[in-house]
């Protein structure tokens, strides 16, 4: 049975995607990388450490990164930070973060550093799909800033906070302010559903 | 004065996933669950070795190399909640996540109890070894003593 969103006839190709799967524990990196070879995945890129997974990223063009928030010589948050402003192309790719034992400052923690989505284990395929999906027709913007660089966090749009003028060239306030032009009445609201004939 | 830019990046993945051919999502997770179903030997293989481990770090140094045993703990503990997890083993996933929450406490400036932590890691070591019939008892003694130091969420 497939999750609330997920169409189990909808079809993904990920055979020539580039899959970086970075976890410190080998048993938790084959269960990931079995699982991503089920999806398709030819030849999921493993890494156990930081220093391994720098260097897949130097050497190739990534599509996807799983990350574990413990890797042997460190740990996943830093990694993504680092990622996030390494300079490459593969600085814009999706960053999926994995955690375990999870307190919410670990939440904020990876957000902050730059990942598009935590998520807790244990994580069944049918979550992990479900997060693939939703990177597939992730919209966000990428923001670079002093203290920030990653998917734009703002996932709903709420507009700029109130007083303040926002940054993007799309943004408009959520404050409504007065009428330009006269309200409809009830019988013009009326007018534009009925039918009318058309000249031909 | 702050360089921040926002800018719209090209989605390669959703290029890629998109292309025709691959898998439908019901074959894709099907695959995927019978290759990590396939894995399941050798991971609970791995869960006992990690227990074995467990054991012998909690025995190592309490005094002033303590917070290197507590991070050893921490890292094993959490590793084991995330491949029982990953294969049903509940009981033995929680018994590692209240040890995590333990040490998580402890590494945050509290007195170390090591009652506390000695108990939790008899219990994941029976657990890791198959004594799932005394399971909840086992489970029901943690709480209780995870209870005691961690505040619930």
């Amino acid at each position: 049975m497939a999750a609330p969103g997920i169409r189990s006839n909808e079809r993904v190709n990920l055979s020539t995607a580039e899959v970086l799967i970075a976890c410190g524990d080998t048993d938790g990196l084959e269960i990931l990388a079995q699982m991503f070879a089920g999806f398709g995945v030819h030849t999921p890129r493993r890494a156990t450490t930081c220093a391994e997974a720098m260097v897949i990223v130097g050497e190739r063009d990534v599509n996807l990164i799983i990350v574990d928030s413990a890797l042997a010589d460190g740990d996943g948050y830093g990694f993504i930070s680092w990622l996030r402003r390494c300079g490459s192309p593969n600085a814009w790719a999706p960053v999926v973060l994995i955690t375990g034992h999870t307190t919410p400052s670990q939440i904020i923690k990876g957000r902050n550093a730059g990942a598009s989505f935590v998520v807790r284990k244990p994580v069944p395929p049918m979550v992990m799909m479900q997060r693939i999906l939703w990177l597939l027709s992730d919209q966000r913007a990428f923001v670079t800033s002093d203290g920030y660089c990653g998917p734009d966090r703002r996932v709903r749009s709420m507009g700029p906070p109130v007083g303040q003028k926002g940054r993007r060239h799309d943004d408009l306030s959520v404050e409504v302010g007065e009428a330009t032009t006269p309200n409809l009445d009830q019988d013009q609201i009326d007018a534009l559903f009925q039918p009318k004939a058309v000249a031909r | 004065m702050s360089s921040s830019k926002i800018f719209k990046v090209e989605n390669r993945l959703a290029k890629i996933a998109r292309q025709p051919g691959g898998k439908s999502i019901a074959e894709a997770l099907k695959a995927a669950e019978t290759r990590i179903e396939s894995v399941r030997e050798r991971c609970e293989g791995a869960l006992m070795v990690k227990a074995d481990q467990m054991v012998a770090v909690a025995a190592g140094d309490r005094g002033a190399d303590a917070k290197q045993t507590l991070d050893r703990l921490y890292d094993i503990a959490n590793a084991m909640f995330g491949v029982a997890g990953a294969f049903g083993f509940d009981a033995l996933a929680e018994a590692a996540c209240s040890l995590c929450d333990l040490v998580h406490r402890f590494r945050s400036g509290e007195a170390v109890n090591w009652g506390a932590v000695d108990v939790h890691v008899d219990g994941i070591r029976l657990l890791a070894n198959g004594h799932t019939a005394g399971a909840e008892s086992i489970l029901a003694g943690l709480r209780q003593v995870r209870a005691r130091f961690v505040t619930a969420t």
